[in-house]
């Protein structure tokens, strides 16, 4: 993917998986609770205990490459870098 | 050349400025869309365990082949990584970069992984623009001029 119109389409699709998985956050943390989620194309496309196994279950149906993935919790990321 | 434009993510305990890009590994045959943490506080962009797995890199192998790993401290301590050129892809720009992949050691890269330790927009790509970072506006950028 190197060509200016497919680096747009894909940071514009990355970006609207992104709000996908911010509007499901809360439904989420009852259905995926401390689980993986795969989201390409505002759709869930893949889930699993660990991230290697939510791909794996997502690459079947896309370019896991270009997908949105986030670690669902209670327990939002708070970190010093 | 317009700003490179970001957004504010919220799943943290505080809101934290973040700009995507489309990562281009040439060396390593891979590329993915990354969302990087703006991080003044990173002397170097680094991609870390999660996007290094989305990618499809094998820390592993890759961690063989590096010859010249590069030590960095943190608060949990010293981590290796390897260097590797890249091209990031944005909206209306690419740009070319040396960014680190790691961490190196097996079980620190678990770790990371584990804590969801964000990959970095560090300062070798930050101090070559105007960084704007406003919540009030919500206006995260990078003016490149």
């Amino acid at each position: 993917m190197t060509t200016e119109h497919d680096v747009e389409v894909a940071l514009e699709q990355f970006e609207k998986d992104h709000l996908y998985i911010q509007s499901h956050w809360h439904e989420w943390l009852g259905e995926h609770l401390d689980r993986w989620v795969v989201v390409y194309q505002e759709e869930l496309v893949g889930e699993g205990s660990t991230l290697q196994a939510a791909l794996d279950d997502a690459r079947l149906k896309c370019a896991v490459e270009n997908a949105a993935v986030e670690f669902i919790t209670h327990e939002p990321r708070n970190m010093l870098l | 050349m317009k700003p490179l434009n970001g957004n504010f993510r919220e799943q943290e305990v505080l809101p934290s400025p973040t700009i995507k890009a489309v990562v281009e590994v040439p060396g390593l045959s891979v590329s993915a869309t990354v969302e990087f943490l703006v991080d003044t506080g990173a002397a170097r962009t680094t991609l870390h365990s999660g996007d290094v797995t989305k990618l499809g890199i094998d820390i592993l192998s890759y961690a063989v082949n590096v010859q010249h790993p590069l030590i960095f401290v943190g608060i949990g301590g010293e981590a290796s990584y390897g260097e590797q050129d890249a091209i990031l892809h944005f909206k209306n720009a690419q740009i070319p970069l040396t960014i680190l992949i790691g961490p190196l050691d097996e079980s620190q890269f678990d770790l990371a992984l584990k804590k969801q330790v964000p990959s970095l927009l560090g300062r070798d790509f930050l101090n070559l623009g105007r960084l704007v970072v406003d919540y009030k506006t919500r206006q995260v950028s990078i003016d490149m001029h």
